[in-house]
């Protein structure tokens, strides 16, 4: 037994004086800039978080690191589709998509899915999207699913949901099933609620519920106040202006696209602040005229 | 109600059981002890305390640089100890060596010891080297011859004392008190050179009579025209001889004085020989330690990796540290709905 002990230590000892292995430091390099960039993502700092995840790119490149590259890609696809730059996107999907085939890594084919349908979105080719979608989509029996969705088809549902609003055909019936997703959903979060109360506030305005609608908003605008969403508060702040501007509340409507002008131009989105003024334009040319 | 008072009136120590935290406290204490132990017997084993020795004698002219416990090295490795210092007959100091029996083989018939003082200064360094490596093993209790190299400071009395017996011998000082007995023998010559040229004085009348005076004063005066004229060479050559003649003119002196310097010469020269073997002995030692510096810094290094690697192994190893390697699953953007 004592045997056995002193073989035991001299076990743990040849374990401690192992060498351990050491990352190189350019993998260091590159883990520490994605790092940033995710840092840069998350606080929307889009030209940050691009120049970060370029440069993390080229490294995982040199290394031939085709998981890291692959990464990187994705991450690249998703700030190009946050800047609504669609060709940059189409580009880097088309290098993602190239790895994932290559490489046969089937786990990335739903992301890759999931990506060309957002970008479709964008394009506002909503036929291509929702025919992307549906390969994602869980089976439904009504409102209800049979499977509990996983976070790609999760979003998968939202953008559907997205889609449905876009082409005015079964909104109430895929904001149910968004509903019901989440509740169902092991991903619990309040960005998804929030994006629920933005689905439910549209659904009211369809169906006259203005106050309704309002009420949703509101609370869509704090949830994204408490994660710092500038994208979303500003989208929410102009749905907030349109709609005081449809109850005739013109000096609130001002003051909503006012708050959203200086959100969308913190972000650098010059083409909603262009949008925002011609709405905030006339407002103010029907309110001299009376 | 039995049961309970049994139970009370048990001895704790076999209700005691460890739970894993304190299996692994007693896990370490006991691996300190092991540790422990291992340092003890590595250091009676470095200090050969336990050891049986075999004692050597030298006879040394000084013990300068020799105290009880200085090392005794044989083809480079420490091989025992001064274990004692007595006065010889012979007015020598008896150093008393302590050699560990395992390193006897390396002391053989014929092998002289080497008292260095110059290795390390304040304390000498004793080597023992055999010159034949197949002779039989030396006894027990033998003298060893020896050499001894001067201390430091014995060198350093000897060039002093040079300097001092060339500053006592006062050889400038002499050369210089010559120079005005020189320059007095030359004026004395050339008044007596004047005399003969104008035909006065003892030797001029003894010479010459009042007939061929005239004639040879003619001569003479030729002579003495030649003569001022070499009295011009003379003087241009006084100045050389001001520095040449009196060392000539005192050769005797300087004779003298080169004797006495000749007799000290060979010991000179051989102490400056030593001087030059010793200052190259020490040469060698110092560009020995300076090859050395970059080989010791690198092992240094080396050990502060090994030591940065194995902390890191036990930072990794369960459940010592709670530290994970960042899962790749982190540096992937979350699924993102579309975006306005």
């Amino acid at each position: 037994m004592i045997k056995l002990y002193l073989i035991l230590f001299m076990l743990i000892f040849v374990g401690c004086g192992g060498n351990s292995v050491n990352k190189p430091a350019l993998l260091s390099s590159a883990e520490s800039d994605v790092n940033e960039a995710m840092q840069a993502y998350s606080e929307e700092d889009w030209v940050s978080a691009q120049r970060l995840f370029n440069r993390a790119l080229s490294q995982y490149q040199s290394l031939d690191d085709r998981l890291g590259a692959l990464n990187s890609t994705i991450n690249l696809v998703e700030v190009a589709l946050a800047r609504h730059d669609m060709m940059t996107a189409r580009a880097r999907l088309s290098l993602a998509e190239n790895i994932v085939t290559i490489e046969g890594l089937d786990s990335y084919y739903p992301r890759m899915t999931l990506l060309n349908a957002l970008l479709a979105i964008q394009q506002k080719q909503m036929t291509k999207a929702n025919h992307l979608l549906s390969e994602l989509l869980p089976i439904f029996n009504g409102v209800e699913m049979t499977v509990i969705p996983s976070i790609i088809q999760l979003v998968a549902i939202s953008s559907r949901t997205t889609v449905a609003f876009e082409q005015k055909h079964n909104e109430s019936l895929w904001t149910k099933r968004y509903r019901q997703a989440i509740k169902k959903s092991a991903n619990k979060s309040i960005t998804l609620d929030a994006g629920l109360l933005r689905f439910q506030a549209k659904l009211s305005l369809q169906q006259g519920g203005d106050d309704q609608a309002e009420a949703y908003l509101q609370k869509s605008l704090s949830i994204y106040k408490k994660t710092g969403s500038r994208t979303e508060i500003a989208g929410i702040l102009f749905e907030l202006g349109k709609l005081s501007k449809m109850q005739d509340k013109r000096a609130r409507a001002v003051s909503y696209f006012k708050r959203s002008i200086i959100v969308y131009r913190s972000l650098g989105r010059e083409d909603k602040v262009h949008e925002i003024t011609k709405w905030l334009t006339e407002i103010k040319a029907a309110m001299m005229k009376q | 109600m039995n049961n309970q008072t049994d139970k009370s009136t048990e001895q704790y120590v076999h209700q005691l059981s460890y739970n894993y935290r304190e299996r692994l406290v007693g896990f370490f204490v006991f691996l300190g002890f092991i540790l422990f132990l291992g340092f003890i017997v590595v250091s009676v084993k470095n200090q050969h305390l336990f050891e049986k020795r075999v004692t050597f004698y030298i006879e040394v002219n000084s013990s300068d640089g020799i105290t009880q416990g200085s090392i005794v090295t044989a083809l480079g490795t420490e091989v025992g100890l001064v274990s004692s210092l007595s006065l010889a007959p012979n007015h020598k100091v008896r150093v008393a060596i302590e050699v560990y029996e395992e390193q006897h083989r390396l002391i053989r018939v014929g092998a002289t010891a080497l008292v260095n003082r110059l290795t390390n200064i304040g304390s000498a360094q004793i080597e023992i080297a055999s010159s034949i490596i197949d002779a039989p093993l030396l006894e027990a209790g033998s003298t060893l011859p020896v050499e001894e190299t001067p201390s430091l400071n014995d060198l350093l009395l000897g060039i002093a004392n040079l300097i001092q017996t060339a500053n006592n011998k006062d050889l400038f000082n002499k050369v210089e008190g010559i120079l005005p007995k020189v320059e007095e023998t030359l004026t004395n010559i050339h008044g007596i050179i004047a005399q003969i040229a104008t035909g006065h004085g003892v030797l001029g009348a003894a010479v010459f009579d009042q007939g061929v005076e005239r004639e040879l004063k003619v001569v003479v005066r030729s002579g003495a025209e030649i003569l001022s004229e070499a009295e011009g060479i003379i003087s241009v050559a006084k100045k050389r001889l001001v520095q040449l003649e009196p060392i000539l003119s005192d050769a005797k002196y300087m004779t003298h004085d080169l004797r006495g310097a000749s007799e000290a010469l060979p010991e000179m020269v051989q102490e400056l020989h030593a001087i030059i073997a010793q200052a190259k002995i020490a040469l060698t030692l110092i560009n020995g330690e300076l090859y050395e510096i970059p080989g010791v810094a690198i092992d240094a290094k080396r050990t502060l990796t090994k030591t940065d690697q194995i902390l890191e192994s036990v930072q990794e190893l369960w459940p010592l540290s709670k530290k994970r390697s960042k899962s790749t699953s982190n540096q992937l953007i979350a699924p993102h709905s579309s975006y306005d």
